[in-house]
């Protein structure tokens, strides 16, 4: 659970209630789940909360996306270079040499992340209710690497959420996209 | 004691975190293993004895869920305690795997610590606190 504020909690749940969540709740949702999951997880120590100019460097960039149903529908995303993935992918399965780790495995370690760091953000905010996720599909490694050009189609009507976190040296970028975020 | 774990989740990487934390926790495995789905995890427990399982719920084949109902039916969830293991934080999500018979629940992300936790909790390997030194009153 992300907190214990009941303050937080009435919100949460007035929110809930309407079926719709201020975006500016995802937002903190997004961004402590993303920094717990990496931490806890991933054994991996933060550098500071990057700017959405930081581009992804290190070779490469993959793409784990995932879709979510059941109170609220939408999608997630997590994007980073190769070489931050493989990295990311060590630190995950204990491997001592990151250079060792093929796309397949650090595709696999990328899309947990985005199921943990997903799963967390609707179990924060819908506690009360049920959700489903997709199974992650890895795409890249051909992705854009210009952060300028993030490459998420969304819809009309659908807001995104996203949050680049500085780990190793590289940036990583979360985002989640949902028509029930409220502006 | 020296425990036989079954791990069981779609996901190698995540089998090898969950063997990784388990050595992190301190806990002594004698042996760890695995399993991709529910299905295979039946086929192992036909020839093997496990102390715990830890599953996931989303896998192909068949899921945690049901795996879980299999385990029910042939009254292994009685005499093998499971540990669902899950991002899914939802109380509906919890109620529902309490009621197929899941002994304890952790979501991911998750410490070592926690996981060492849990699972001496659904062993009843907890000892019993410390008495406070000069607590006249203890037995």
């Amino acid at each position: 659970m992300l907190s214990e504020d009941p303050k937080l909690d009435n919100a949460l749940s007035a929110a809930v209630t309407s079926g719709m969540i201020p975006v500016d709740m995802v937002r903190d949702a997004l961004g402590t789940s993303a920094q717990n999951v990496l931490e806890t997880m991933y054994f991996t120590v933060l550098e500071e909360e990057a700017g959405a100019g930081v581009p992804l460097t290190g070779g490469p960039n993959m793409r784990a996306q995932l879709e979510f149903s059941g109170e609220w529908n939408g999608s997630f995303f997590v994007e980073t270079s190769f070489d931050a993935a493989r990295e990311v992918a060590a630190n995950f399965t204990g491997m001592l040499n990151a250079e060792a780790i093929g796309d397949q495995t650090a595709g696999e370690v990328l899309g947990e992340m985005a199921n943990m760091v997903c799963g967390s953000i609707l179990s924060f905010l819908g506690r009360q209710k049920r959700f489903d996720l997709s199974s992650p599909k890895i795409t890249g490694p051909d992705l854009p690497a210009d952060p300028a050009q993030p490459g998420l189609p969304v819809p009309s009507g659908v807001q995104v959420q996203r949050t680049f976190i500085l780990a190793g040296g590289s940036a990583i970028r979360f985002a989640i996209a949902s028509a029930a975020f409220l502006p | 004691m020296s425990l036989r774990v079954l791990a069981v989740d779609d996901s190698p990487s995540m089998r090898s975190f969950i063997r990784r934390v388990l050595e992190l926790s301190g806990l002594e495995i004698s042996e760890y293993l695995e399993a991709g789905d529910g299905l295979a995890a039946l086929e192992i427990l036909q020839r093997e004895w496990v102390d715990v399982i830890l599953t996931d719920i989303n896998m192909p084949r068949m899921n945690g869920e049901v795996f879980m109902q299999r385990l029910a039916e042939s009254g292994l969830t009685e005499s093998i305690p499971v540990v669902v293991i899950s991002t899914d934080g939802t109380a509906l999500r919890r109620q529902h795997l309490d009621s197929l018979g899941a002994r304890g629940y952790l979501v991911k992300p998750f410490l070592p610590e926690a996981l060492r936790s849990e699972i001496e909790r659904v062993l009843g390997l907890v000892a019993a606190p410390a008495e406070e030194p000069g607590d006249e009153n203890a037995f």
